[in-house]
């Protein structure tokens, strides 16, 4: 028993240390960029706090909200599927994104009326996966994630499709936003709000998450809603999946690798791993996102691609570890 | 009997047996000028029809929309990826491709099928009046492409002599908004700057088209942003009001396609371009 309150206590710090991290990297990611470091009241401020609080505070707000929902959604999926692979992106959600952003650049249209384009795509996709699983037959535990799966290859296609017919113009923003890019972004705010509710919505079933993980069976013999509960974590991990996308392009890996470092770091008790799984998240968005901004600066890279070459090894050094990847799910 | 004729025909290139160099690799010898050529390039297209090859143009590309007859030609697809079997059909005896927009491998496959293909490199500034003369000679259309091209070469020495000890404008041109995307010095679009006067702030880049930071080009303080059309939301400059370019309302939108072309016309995006910079230049220092 005291070892077991000294664990929880081991992780309860862990997550202040996680929180500390991603305010640092939170500020590092203010005061640094393609144009350099910038410290208040230097020479120049009157440009350079404009260059801080309209090019890079929206951008590292955008950047933390679309790692944080990716976060919570890979969490829930994990959990959802018992499947420690799983990502976000075999929603389905993030397939129809895609399709509407890449139409609308291959169409030419403004940056706004994309990231319009982009949410009905989402929208449209969680619709479409929503119906079909209702539809006739019997509902059963993998239905509504198998048609996701399957949507998510049928849009894929549909994107390799329009790369194909894409003119060189267009490609390199449908690719940029394939890979993730924030550059951009519209205004995080929505983002952020919406990751502040879901996170409120989530916690609250931290406790029967828990239950969850150890079958389906024994969480109904707990007096654990299972169905209401696999309804409610899908549909939340969706729209995390939906606005992370919108905001910030397809960023990979990040769904993935969070909820597993978040369990390592803060244990698998969902009420310290989800919050762990959004700020792990946040964080690394926001690392990629600067290093994206500044490696070869003033050239720019897209954060996606970035952060899926820091995480690969991370995540294989995960996978190597004795005792390590999938303890929690 | 065949070597012999060999050797006789590579003896003298400058008999009716045209031998042009070509991007990356060995030059191109026709038996005789081309009577049927296809373009794989809207800019070659507009150098076909300025050499008065427009009776052997035979084909071309999707967007080969000028000069307005052009548009008339058989397509054979997009740039990108041509349409083999319609342009087989076409029965050419030269197709012109452009290294920058035709996959090396389709250039290879049509290679493969026996096609005479004459890759240019288009570039530089220089390359036009030099593929200008190069087309000229496959076609049979070498004084009228000597014409050409040596206006094009006297009107960029007057513009370069013109803009050389002007002061320098600072300026940053906008390919693309969303990911930023800009020219470098190794641009033809680039070259035009600083044959110009306009200092890119770009400048060496990696590549000639890099992705790049908005908050690099608010820091550099442009004098002038250009662009060309659709120019979509290039207006968002505007609320950049320090950028010396948004007080003078020097945001300036160059005319669509002679600047992105390395054709003929490109003279003409040059001379716009130095018309903005003289502009530009003519505004109250700061």
């Amino acid at each position: 028993m005291n070892s077991r309150a000294n664990r929880t206590g081991r992780h309860v710090v862990s997550l202040a240390l996680l929180l500390a991290a991603t305010g640092l990297i939170l500020l590092a990611s203010l005061l640094l960029g393609s144009a350099g470091w910038i410290w208040p009241d230097s020479p120049g401020w009157a440009t350079d706090r404009r260059i801080m609080l309209e090019l890079r505070l929206p951008r590292v707000l955008a950047a933390f909200a679309a790692g944080g929902l990716l976060g919570l959604a890979g969490a829930l999926i994990q959990v959802l599927t018992r499947n420690p692979l799983a990502d976000p992106y075999i929603l389905g959600i993030s397939g129809g994104a895609a399709t509407g952003a890449l139409l609308a650049i291959l169409l030419g249209l403004p940056v706004l009326l994309q990231h319009a384009s982009a949410s009905l795509g989402a929208l449209g996709a969680l619709l479409l996966v929503i119906a079909l699983a209702h539809g006739e037959g019997a509902w059963t535990r993998h239905r509504l994630l198998l048609t996701g799966v399957v949507l998510a290859a049928a849009l894929g296609a549909l994107i390799t499709l329009m790369l194909a017919l894409a003119p060189e113009t267009a490609l390199r923003g449908m690719l940029f936003w394939l890979m993730g890019d924030l550059s951009g972004a519209p205004a995080p705010w929505f983002a952020l709000g919406g990751l502040a509710l879901l996170i409120l919505l989530t916690l609250p079933w931290a406790r029967d998450l828990n239950i969850l993980t150890r079958g389906e069976a024994s969480a109904l013999s707990l007096g654990v809603a299972v169905r209401e509960l696999r309804w409610g974590s899908y549909l939340i991990a969706a729209l995390a999946t939906a606005l992370a996308v919108i905001t910030a392009g397809s960023i990979g890996f990040v769904g993935l690798l969070a909820p597993h470092l978040a369990r390592l770091l803060v244990g698998a008790d969902h009420r310290l791993a989800l919050p762990g799984a959004v700020l792990l998240g946040g964080s690394l968005v926001m690392l990629a996102d600067l290093l994206a901004r500044t490696l070869i600066a003033p050239q720019q890279l897209p954060a996606g691609a970035l952060l899926a070459l820091i995480g690969a090894p991370l995540f294989l050094a995960l996978l190597y570890r004795p005792s390590g990847v999938g303890r929690g799910a | 009997m065949l070597l012999a004729a060999l050797v006789l025909s590579c003896g003298k290139p400058w008999a009716d047996t045209p031998c042009v160099p070509q991007a990356g690799g060995e030059p191109l010898c026709l038996p005789q000028p081309a009577r049927r050529v296809v373009s794989l390039a809207p800019h070659l297209t507009e150098m076909l029809f300025a050499i008065g090859a427009q009776s052997r143009t035979v084909g071309a590309v999707d967007r080969s929309d000028y000069p307005a007859e052009a548009r008339a030609l058989p397509s054979v697809g997009a740039y990108h990826s041509p349409d083999l079997e319609r342009l087989l059909a076409l029965k050419p005896d030269l197709v012109v491709a452009w290294a920058s927009g035709a996959p090396p491998a389709q250039v290879e496959r049509l290679r493969g099928l026996g096609l005479a293909v004459w890759l240019t490199r288009g570039e530089q500034l220089d390359d036009v009046p030099r593929e200008l003369r190069d087309l000229g000679r496959l076609t049979g259309h070498a004084p009228r492409a000597e014409q050409v091209a040596r206006a094009y070469e006297d009107e960029l020495a007057r513009l370069t002599e013109a803009h050389r000890n002007l002061r320098p404008v600072s300026g940053f041109y906008e390919i693309w908004p969303q990911p930023l995307i800009t020219v470098s010095d190794r641009h033809f679009i680039g070259q035009a700057m600083a044959r110009c006067g306009i200092r890119n702030i770009v400048g060496e880049a990696m590549g000639a088209t890099p992705t790049w930071s908005e908050e690099a080009v608010v820091r550099a303080r442009p004098e002038l942003l250009l662009t060309s059309p659709p120019a979509r939301d290039f207006q968002r400059w505007r609320r950049w009001s320090e950028l010396p370019a948004v007080r003078h309302d020097m945001l300036v939108v160059m005319p669509a396609d002679v600047l992105m072309r390395p054709g003929p016309r490109l003279i003409e995006g040059v001379r716009a371009l130095c018309e903005a910079a003289d502009r530009a230049r003519s505004l109250p220092r700061e």
